[in-house]
C-alpha cells in the first residue's frame, strides 16, 4: 500500500532517466478501506537495513545508468541476501527494468514472479506485458501459455470493471467509455493471440467485439490480416483503412508503411491499379472524423476551450449542465470568483460574493460568475444546496489556466473592453468583501 | 533515514521525524485523536473553517502546543490558497502581525526561534523543512496546484536567499497526505503539470488501462514524489528527505481525509504539520 522506501524508486528515475520505471501500476480503483496501522514496529530492522541499504544505492549507482548493468547488480544482490525484506520491490524494479531493456526472458519470468507475489494474483498490466512478451518471444508452448494468461487477463478485467466505482470526476458518459475502452484492448490482446494461435472464430468474435467498444487501429488491423487470409478482400481492405486512419489520428503505434502497403494490395487485387484508393481513405477518414466529434461532444470533453486566448470566446457549463456563451458578456464587467468545494476560505466568502451579487441585481451592465475549479464535478451541486447558495456557478473548463490563477480563491474583474481591471488572491476576513468588491467594480467601470 | 515515530502526548497521537528531533527541532504531524471537534467526537481539528466552533479549534491548538510542551509560543499559521507564495516571518513585528492574522500563502519561514509554524492540510502534502546550521524553519502546504507551482522549490529557495540557509544544511519531513494509489486526477491535471514539469511521466500511473495512456481520464499522481524531485532540485541531498508513506485515504482511521470523507458535503477536520526550535 505504501512504499517504505521512496530513494530506490527515485535513485533508478534518475539513475536511468526512465520514465517507464517510476510508473506504477496500480489496477485497484476503488480506494482501499484502512489497513492495518502503521507503526515504526512496521519498519525494518535499522541496523542490520543500514547495510544493504548502502550496499544497493552503491549498485545502481555505480550501474551507470544501463539497464543490463543494474539488473545483474541487483541479480548479484538477492544472491547475497536473499532473505532480503524488498525482495519484491526490487523484482519489481527488474521485471521494468527487463522490460526497457527487451530482455524477454527475464521479462517474463520476473512478470510470473510477481503475479506468484501479488496480492491477488491478477495485476492487469502484468498480465497484459506477459502476453506481449511471450507472443514476441514465441518459443514453443509461448503462444498456448499467452492464452492463458490472455483468459485471465479478461475474466480479471471483466470483474474489475464491475466492482469498480465511477471516479467522481467522470460523467457517466465519461466512465462507460473508460469502461469501453479497457475492455476494448482487453479484448484486442486476447483476439491478437487467437489469431496467431489460428482460432479464427473466435479471434474473430474478440476482435469484432473489441472494435464495436472502442475503434482502436490495433483491432482493426489485425481483423484485416485476418479476413486476408480468409480471402475476405473487401471487408479485409475496409479495416485495413479504418486502422490506416485510426493510426494517424491518435496515437497508436502501428506500422504505418506496411498499413500502406496492404490498402494498396488489397485495393489492387479488385481493381487494375490505385486509382480511386485515395478517395476512399479521404472518405474513410471524414466518416471517422464525424464519428470521433460527435462521441466527442457525447463526452463533455475536459479539453473544452483548450488553446483559446480570447475569453468571450469560452463556452462555459453552468453547474445545471446549460452552456454560457461568454460572447453574451462581452461589454460587460464581468466579475469571476474562482471558488471550489474544498476550499477553506472560499466558504466564508461565497456568501459575501452572492451579497455582492443582490447589490447589483438591478444593474445589467454587471455581471457576475461563481467560477468553480473543483476537478470532482458532482460534488459541485450538493454543496451548494446544503450550503443554499443561488449563485451563478460555472465550470472552470480551463479559463482559469487563460487567468493563470494560482490561488483558491482568486477574484478577477474584467472591464468593458475585456481587460482584467483588478484581481485578488486569497480571503481578507477582517475587510468589508463587499464594500471592497464594489469599490473595485466601481473603478472598472472608469 | 525513514524514521519516523507515532507518539502519545497529552492525549494527543502525535507522527514525529526522529531526525529532525534528534537535530534540535520540535516537530510533529497530528492525526484525528485527543481534541474537542465533533468531527466526529473528540477529534483534533487544527483547521479555522466554519464548520468547526472556533473554540474547539483554539482548544485544539492549545493542547497542540501543551502537548509539545511549548504552551507559550505563538502558533503561526497561514491562510492557505493552493499557491506557490512563501510568506516570511524575521521581525517581532512581523511575528505579531502574522499571529494576528494569518497571512496568506502556502509557506512559511522564520528565522525566529521563539515560534511555532503549523500547516493544515487533510489529504494535500505538509511538509517541514529545518536548517540544522541555523535554525531557521519552514512549513509548506503543497496540494497540486502548489507542487505545480513549485511550493516546495520555493521554500527553500526563500530560505537560501532570504535567511542565510545552505541546502545541504536543510532536513525536510514529508506528513501523511493522500498517496499515489489513491490520488487520482483528470486528465486535464496531467496536462498542466507536463506543461511544466519535465518530470511528469515519472509522477503519474495508470491503472487498469492498456492503450492511450493519459487520455482515458484515470491517472493517479504521486504528489509526495513530485515534490521529494522538487526538494532534490533545490538542493537538498537525498538522504536529507523523510518521508512517512502514509496515505491519508489508506489509514482513514487515523487521518483526516477531504477525498474520502467527501469534504464537499461532510464536515472534514484538517491535521496540522508543525515545526519549531527546541531551546
Amino acid at each position: 500500500m505504501f512504499n517504505k522506501k521512496w530513494w530506490l524508486k527515485l535513485l533508478f528515475a534518475l539513475t536511468i532517466g526512465c520514465s517507464s520505471v517510476l510508473a506504477q501500476n496500480d489496477p485497484q480503483p476503488v480506494p482501499p478501506v484502512s489497513g492495518p496501522p502503521a507503526t515504526s514496529a512496521d519498519r525494518q530492522s535499522p541496523s542490520k537495513e543500514k547495510d544493504s541499504d548502502a550496499e544497493l544505492r552503491r549498485l545502481i549507482q555505480s550501474s551507470g545508468g544501463s539497464e543490463e548493468a543494474i539488473i545483474l547488480n541487483l541479480e548479484a544482490y538477492l544472491s547475497k541476501y536473499p532473505e532480503s525484506e524488498r525482495r519484491e520491490e526490487i523484482e519489481e524494479q527488474i521485471h521494468k527494468l527487463a522490460v526497457k531493456a527487451g530482455d524477454h526472458e527475464r521479462t517474463i519470468s520476473y512478470a510470473e514472479k510477481q503475479l506468484k507475489n501479488g496480492p491477488d494474483g491478477e495485476d492487469i498490466d502484468l498480465l497484459t506485458s506477459l502476453v506481449s512478451t511471450l507472443r514476441a518471444r514465441r518459443k514453443d508452448g509461448d503462444l498456448t501459455k499467452a492464452l492463458g494468461y490472455a483468459e485471465r487477463l479478461v475474466t480479471s478485467f471483466e470483474k474489475l470493471i464491475t466492482v469498480s466505482r465511477k471516479p467522481g470526476r467522470l460523467s457517466q458518459a465519461q466512465w462507460q467509455e473508460q469502461k469501453n475502452q479497457g475492455l476494448a484492448s482487453i479484448y484486442l490482446v486476447r483476439g491478437r493471440v487467437l489469431a496467431e494461435l489460428e482460432q479464427l472464430e473466435r479471434a474473430g468474435g474478440d476482435l469484432r467485439r473489441s472494435y464495436e467498444l472502442y475503434p482502436l487501429a490495433g483491432a482493426a488491423l489485425t481483423l484485416s490480416e485476418m479476413l486476408e487470409k480468409q480471402q475476405k478482400t473487401d471487408e479485409a481492405l475496409r479495416f485495413a483503412l479504418l486502422a490506416f486512419v485510426h493510426a494517424i489520428s491518435g496515437d497508436e503505434q502501428i506500422d504505418l508503411k506496411d498499413t500502406r502497403r496492404r490498402m494498396s494490395r488489397l485495393y489492387t487485387t479488385r481493381k487494375k491499379n490505385e486509382v480511386g484508393l485515395g478517395d476512399l481513405l479521404l472518405e474513410t477518414w471524414d466518416r471517422q472524423a464525424r464519428e470521433r466529434e460527435e462521441r466527442m461532444a457525447k463526452l463533455e470533453n475536459s479539453l473544452a476551450n483548450a488553446g483559446m486566448t480570447d475569453p468571450f470566446l469560452f463556452r462555459l457549463t453552468r453547474v445545471d449542465g446549460t452552456p454560457l456563451e461568454m460572447s453574451t458578456l462581452r461589454g460587460k464587467i464581468v466579475v469571476m470568483n474562482f471558488w471550489a468545494t474544498w476550499c477553506g476560505p472560499c466558504r466564508t466568502e461565497l456568501p459575501l460574493f452572492q451579497k455582492t451579487i443582490e447589490k447589483y441585481k438591478d444593474d445589467q451592465n454587471v455581471v457576475f460568475l461563481a467560477v468553480t475549479t473543483d476537478e470532482d464535478r458532482e460534488n459541485v451541486q450538493p454543496y451548494l444546496k446544503q450550503n443554499r447558495h443561488n449563485l451563478p456557478v460555472v465550470f472552470a473548463e480551463n479559463i482559469d489556466s487563460l487567468f493563470n490563477v494560482s490561488a483558491i480563491p482568486t477574484t478577477i474583474i474584467l472591464n468593458r473592453e475585456g481587460k482584467v481591471s483588478f484581481r485578488m488572491r486569497g480571503f481578507n476576513p477582517n475587510d468589508d468583501f463587499v464594500a471592497f468588491l464594489s469599490d473595485k467594480i466601481e473603478a472598472a467601470r472608469k | 533515514m525513514d524514521h519516523f515515530n507515532f507518539r502519545q502526548a497529552g492525549g494527543l497521537e502525535l507522527l514525529v521525524s526522529a531526525t529532525l528531533e534528534a537535530s534540535g527541532f520540535i516537530n510533529a504531524f497530528t492525526t484525528r485523536q485527543g481534541g474537542v471537534s465533533p468531527l466526529p467526537a473528540g477529534t483534533l481539528n487544527l483547521g479555522n473553517f466554519s464548520q468547526d466552533d472556533h473554540l474547539n479549534i483554539n482548544e485544539n491548538r492549545r493542547r497542540l502546543k501543551v502537548a509539545l510542551d511549548h504552551n507559550e509560543r505563538p502558533l503561526l499559521t497561514l491562510q492557505q490558497i493552493h499557491s506557490a507564495d512563501v510568506h516570511r516571518v524575521t521581525t517581532p513585528e512581523d511575528a505579531a502581525r502574522a499571529s494576528l492574522e494569518p497571512p496568506i500563502g502556502d509557506a512559511l519561514v522564520t528565522s525566529r526561534r521563539d515560534l511555532l509554524l503549523g500547516v493544515q492540510t487533510a489529504d494535500c502534502l505538509p511538509i517541514l523543512i529545518a536548517d540544522r546550521r541555523t535554525g531557521a524553519t519552514a512549513v509548506v502546504h503543497a496540494g497540486w496546484r502548489g507542487t505545480l507551482a513549485g511550493i516546495a522549490r520555493r521554500t527553500v529557495e526563500e530560505m537560501r536567499e532570504r535567511l542565510d540557509s545552505s541546502p545541504a544544511d536543510l532536513l525536510a519531513a514529508i506528513g501523511p497526505a493522500i498517496g499515489p494509489c489513491c490520488f487520482e486526477v483528470g486528465y486535464e491535471v496531467v496536462e498542466q503539470f507536463r506543461t511544466v514539469w519535465s518530470h511528469t511521466a515519472e509522477l503519474i500511473s495508470q491503472s487498469g488501462q492498456v492503450h492511450n495512456p493519459g487520455q482515458d481520464g484515470r491517472v493517479h499522481l504521486d504528489l509526495s514524489l513530485a515534490n521529494r524531485l522538487q526538494l532534490r532540485e533545490a538542493g537538498l541531498p537525498d538522504t536529507s528527505i523523510e518521508d512517512c508513506n502514509l496515505c491519508t485515504i489508506c489509514h482513514n482511521h487515523r487521518f483526516f481525509s477531504y477525498r474520502f470523507e467527501n469534504g464537499a458535503v461532510n464536515p472534514v477536520g484538517r491535521m496540522m504539520g508543525v515545526i519549531g526550535w527546541r531551546e
